[in-house]
């Protein structure tokens, strides 16, 4: 009698506890809801910490922890420049939702300065998750000028920032090429062509289903195989064979898609970029579709295919209004050789194939942009010049 | 003139009128030749009534206390069937709910608590997977976790161009200029 009597109550205080945790909202304590780790050894070590406007919130059975407007002072302690670094940004490991990461690509940094490093993301963490700080915060890498890397690269931070910092490269490259070709004014119009692009570029709603099939398919008619169409690049390491992913209605998933290695060196990682098309003909970035493992050793001339155990994927053109999907295009994205050389599409490829259409920009050139937007031309010639 | 009722008369005659009936209908019957033939009736009536109040002198009480003693046996029995099993000592095991009043106010509070519970409940996801998987999105307004019922908008204070991406691993993320710094800030999002 005692026992139940006494499960009862405990129950009965676990609901009202969580109940009252529902109307939570509380800034969060730099001093015990955070925890910023850098290794003993890191190049980069923290200044200060600023939360911000950084709140926990409880809702249901999870705590949403919002960090907002806060950014860490960091100091660049090695010989250096440093190009890009990713943090890891921890509430609970095992949660959906509880682990993401912060990135700044195209930065430059030089020895010794203080640099701030601007975090916003919100995190869900269990509210039955024990003791210890809301947030772990933590390196996972950082890129030097020189391509070298430090970090633990727990999320294959490296090889993204090292593309990144590739396509960073080309396009200040192609952006001086104009300078010099055509002057400010041919620069001028290079910036209002990218921002034209920008605002005319649709982006699609894509939802993604990790694990079982989403039902139901919007306008979907039955599940069919769709093949293919993929753009060829005259100088990429890695040649698409064939491929195909099962569509009904907005519903893609299980992409299947077969590469052979045409260079001469080995290759370590490859992506596809995959885009869908509507039924006027009008194509959108869907997703990236990643190699089988992160650890390939693709010989020269060797088969390979990509990643089959995908999510699924549900794409619109705005809330209720479903893309029926009418074909599908894919290309070669990005190779990482062996020897971590990264090989990435060159802008006349991009030009050629009105790939810029439809992709996002490099960050660089979103960056570059968007200094010409609110800078001018002159802030822009002389960013260029720094490079 | 207006006469009392049999009833009050009745009342009358065994004097069980409060104060001021008792004083007006007697002030009545005093003057009132039909009601104080009624109520001298009355009292007639309760002396006769009261003589047979008196028991009779054969009852068999031995007999009649044998009855009432199985009686209540076979009551305490039938009790016993209802209140179900005993503990070793002889104790019930659910004497917090012998009680008809503590059962009803166990009930109430676990009434109260699931009425809570779903007034409070998360919003339901717009769509849902055969087997309640987690399910990202980006949309225009940023990127929204959904699982098993729930939905967490994971939207943050990002600037006006926002570029969204999604990896068929299983991830999510958006690139934009923060506007304090100027720096390409790339945010990611797993879906496990």
């Amino acid at each position: 009698m005692s026992g139940i009597l006494k499960s009862i109550s405990g129950l009965t205080a676990i609901l009202l506890v969580a109940g009252s945790g529902w109307a939570q909202d509380a800034p969060l304590d730099p001093r015990s809801s955070v925890a910023i780790n850098f290794p003993s050894d890191s190049p980069v070590t923290l200044i200060s910490a600023d939360m911000g406007e950084s709140r926990a919130s409880a809702r249901g059975g999870a705590m949403v922890v919002d960090l907002h407007k806060m950014v860490l002072k960091l100091r660049n302690g090695s010989g250096r420049r440093i190009r890009g670094l990713t943090m890891i940004v921890s509430a609970q490991e095992v949660t959906p939702g509880g682990k993401g990461s912060v990135a700044v690509p195209c930065i430059d940094v030089a020895p010794g300065e203080v640099f701030p490093l601007p975090i916003n993301i919100r995190l869900l963490r269990s509210l039955q998750a024990q003791g210890g700080p809301l947030v772990r915060v933590g390196l996972d890498g950082i890129l030097f000028d020189d391509f070298s890397f430090y970090g633990p690269n727990l999320l294959d931070s490296k090889r993204s920032m090292m593309v990144w910092e590739m396509e960073a490269q080309r396009d200040r490259k192609h952006f001086k090429s104009v300078l010099a070709t055509y002057g400010p004014d041919g620069l001028q119009r290079l910036a209002l062509d990218s921002m034209r692009r920008q605002e005319e570029r649709q982006q699609l709603d894509v939802k993604l289903s990790r694990r079982g099939r989403s039902i139901p398919a919007a306008t979907g008619g039955g599940e069919r195989s769709a093949q293919f169409a993929f753009l060829q690049f005259p100088d990429s390491p890695v040649q698409p064979l064939g491929g195909s992913a099962l569509l009904d209605g907005n519903e893609a998933r299980s992409p299947y898609i077969e590469v052979q290695n045409r260079s001469s060196k080995p290759i370590r990682y490859f992506e596809i970029g995959w885009i869908v098309k509507d039924g006027q003909g009008k194509e959108f970035w869907a997703a990236s579709v990643p190699a089988s493992n992160s650890d390939l050793n693709l010989q020269p001339g060797a088969t390979a295919k990509t990643l089959q155990d995908t999510a699924s994927l549900r794409f619109s053109k705005a809330p209720g209004s479903p893309l029926n999907i009418s074909g599908m295009t894919g290309f070669v994205s990005q190779v990482e050789y062996t020897d971590g050389k990264i090989w990435v599409p060159n802008r006349a490829s991009l030009e050629n194939t009105h790939l810029l259409r439809v992709l996002a920009p490099s960050p660089e050139e979103q960056r570059l942009i968007d200094l010409y937007r609110n800078k001018g031309l002159h802030a822009l010639i002389e960013e260029l010049k720094k490079y | 003139m207006k006469h009392p009722v049999d009833g009050d008369l009745a009342l009358f005659a065994g004097h069980d009128l409060n104060f001021v009936s008792e004083w007006r209908v007697g002030r009545h019957v005093s003057r009132c030749e039909h009601c104080r033939a009624i109520v001298e009736a009355f009292h007639a009536q309760q002396v006769d009534v009261a003589g047979l109040s008196e028991l009779p002198g054969d009852i068999p009480w031995n007999r009649l206390a044998s009855e009432m003693k199985a009686n209540i046996r076979l009551g305490l029995a039938a009790g016993e069937c209802v209140a179900g099993p005993k503990a070793a000592d002889g104790v019930s095991l659910f004497p917090a709910f012998s009680s008809f009043q503590t059962a009803m106010a166990y009930a109430g509070v676990v009434v109260l608590v699931i009425a809570g519970l779903w007034l409070q409940r998360p919003a339901p996801p717009l769509e849902q997977t055969e087997n309640h998987g987690a399910e990202l999105a980006a949309t225009r307004d940023g990127i929204e976790l959904s699982d098993a019922g729930g939905s967490f908008g994971l939207r943050y204070g990002a600037s006006r161009d926002v570029n969204y991406s999604a990896d068929a691993k299983g991830s999510m993320g958006a690139r934009y200029v923060d506007a304090s710094t100027g720096y390409v800030t790339v945010v990611n999002v797993n879906v496990e």
